[in-house]
């Protein structure tokens, strides 16, 4: 597919364990009380299949401070703000909630500390609201991320197998085992054919030697031509690293026994990014509802947490 | 307390020690990354099995279409295996007595006003217009999951039966949870509320239906055998993979990960 189209991004859709607000429920009797800070969690992801819509997952291990991600899946850092009342659910400062994130990102791309740690990049925030006595829980994510001031083109969209040939894929392939559940970000090295596979954090080292490169990323996008969102705050700290156009792999493990590869490499021009005074142009992009409204999500967990009815209707 | 089986008996019972329960899910993880092992609750972790590796889950597999509302009763013979038909009719005969959800015909009518369910106390929450963005790069488009069913299933080892055993959690179009009579609009007429039962995940401690596994193995070796009569012996680490082609047979119009094919 050739065109010069502006590069799209799949929101994400946030799918919250029923274990986790029972784990909040807790930790807020127990623990949090009357403490509205914001509290380090973790939320994950794996990489798309087509037509299975890939889902930004919150589990019962969201509070740990070792928090691993399960094997061929993603850790994001997040911070959730639970708030003591529906009032200050509704009142709290979204939007400066999101930019002091946006800021965040911005000063680890500055730094050089988001090379280091590319999670980083995916910070996210979610406020919450639990009412206890009626198992009702009110949830709301901002998926926040550095805007260029134009568009990043998707200049070309081709299968890995019309870039790579079956052995460099092979190559790859191998390459990319060792590395594969710990980084959500790669880099390809090609040096006529062979094809040599290492964590983002050589990302320097690489393309100061290298001829040839790709920046790899484990894709939850499941659509074609629209791309996971974790690639959108990449791209400013390649254009800081100086890479303005550049291959990036979607990389997607393939169904088992399926004769596609489904990554497919997205030639990409990436625009320029501006700041005012340390605090860059950004998007809060607060979640939708599920019906495509700019409204918090709610979930009405009566039916399963309060004991009295359990008991009852399971007679 | 049954003491954890030591010594394989996959090919004689079709049955699994919790050590081959493990090499199993690792192929399972392996073969579709979409499933992962899980540690749940550390206080209700089983000491036979690892930590990190206590259950199996896999989440928000879509679920398109109503198997009831299909009504499309499966054929002898035709889709359905006939080793799983057998099973259940011997259920049917009353063999086994399976605890019931919906014998005691105490069915309550669905609550289905997805639509309509309103956020309690957000009548008033209009949308903030200091949140309205314009992002030309977001791609808000998500066929279908809105307006479909999804399903978490996970695995866990059965010490009882020796087998694993299937649970599943269902949530409605807004996420809400789906009321057991709901699912079992979702698992074929054969199983519904004969063969499943709602009762808290052992490793997660909220509710989940279960198919129960009192008839896992005696499927798990016919089917066992039927490999074995083509000259091969199947090895233990497939067991996951084959018991999830009979799921498939209770559980139709869910798409988990079923690409796998043995080759029978």
């Amino acid at each position: 597919m050739e065109g010069k189209n502006i590069l799209q991004f799949q929101s994400w859709v946030s799918s919250i364990d029923s274990a986790f607000w029972y784990e909040l429920g807790r930790l807020k009797l127990n623990e949090f009380k009357l403490d509205q800070s914001a509290v380090p969690i973790h939320a994950y992801y794996g990489t798309g299949y087509p037509g299975v819509p890939t889902h930004l997952f919150v589990n019962l291990d969201a509070f740990k401070k070792d928090f691993k991600a399960p094997s061929y899946h993603y850790k994001m850092p997040g911070e959730l703000h639970n708030t003591n009342t529906i009032e200050s659910f509704k009142t709290l400062d979204k939007k400066k909630l999101s930019e002091t994130i946006s800021k965040q990102i911005w000063e680890d791309i500055e730094s050089g500390k988001a090379i280091k740690d590319p999670s980083l990049l995916n910070r996210f925030a979610v406020i919450t609201y639990v009412d206890l006595k009626k198992y009702h829980y009110y949830y709301w994510f901002s998926f926040p991320s550095i805007q260029s001031e134009e568009p990043c083109i998707s200049l070309k969209n081709e299968l890995l197998s019309d870039v790579l040939s079956q052995s460099q894929i092979q190559q790859f392939k191998n390459g990319l085992e060792p590395i594969r559940d710990k980084e959500p970000f790669f880099v390809l090295n090609l040096t006529g054919d062979s094809v040599s596979v290492h964590p983002f954090q050589e990302i320097e080292t690489i393309k100061s030697t290298a001829k040839e490169l790709i920046i790899g990323f484990m894709d939850p996008g499941y659509q074609d031509g629209i791309l996971g969102w974790p690639l959108r705050n990449l791209l400013p700290l390649l254009r800081k690293l100086g890479l303005k156009i550049v291959k990036i792999l979607s990389f997607k493990y393939p169904p088992e026994n399926s004769k596609d590869i489904l990554s497919r490499v997205f030639t990409v021009e990436i625009g320029d990014y501006k700041s005012n005074n340390g605090v860059p142009v950004s998007l809060a992009s607060w979640e939708k509802n599920h019906k495509g409204e700019l409204k918090p999500k709610f979930l009405n967990l009566s039916n399963t947490m309060d004991h009295k009815q359990l008991a009852e209707s399971a007679v | 307390m049954t003491p954890a089986l030591k010594e394989s008996k996959f090919l004689q019972e079709g049955v699994l020690t919790p050590e081959e329960f493990v090499r199993a899910g690792d192929l399972l993880v392996f073969k579709c990354p979409t499933w992962s092992w899980a540690g749940g609750l550390p206080e209700k972790a089983v000491p036979y099995l690892p930590s990190d590796k206590q259950f199996l889950i896999t989440k928000k597999l879509p679920c398109r279409s109503r198997y009831r509302e299909e009504g499309a009763e499966p054929k002898k013979g035709e889709m359905v295996d006939d080793d799983w038909l057998a099973v259940t009719s011997a259920i049917k005969d009353g063999e086994e007595v399976i605890p019931d959800m919906v014998e005691d015909k105490k069915e309550k009518k669905p609550e289905v006003d997805d639509d309509d369910e309103d956020i309690p106390d957000m009548e008033e929450f209009d949308v903030e217009d200091n949140l309205v963005e314009n992002d030309p790069a977001a791609s808000n488009t998500v066929p279908n999951i809105q307006s479909t069913r999804t399903y978490d299933i996970s695995i866990t080892y059965d010490k009882y039966y020796l087998t694993p055993k299937i649970w599943l959690l269902g949530y409605a179009e807004n996420g809400r949870l789906l009321t057991p009579q709901e699912i079992f609009m979702d698992i074929s007429a054969d199983h519904a509320g004969k063969t499943v039962t709602v009762e808290p995940h052992p490793h997660l401690g909220t509710p989940f239906a279960y198919i129960h596994p009192c008839k896992h193995a005696s499927v798990m070796k016919k089917f066992v055998g039927r490999i074995m009569e083509t000259g091969r012996t199947p090895e233990v680490e497939f067991y996951l993979l084959l018991f999830l082609k009979f799921i498939g047979i209770v559980i139709p119009t869910i798409a988990y990960d079923n690409t796998f094919e043995y080759g029978l």
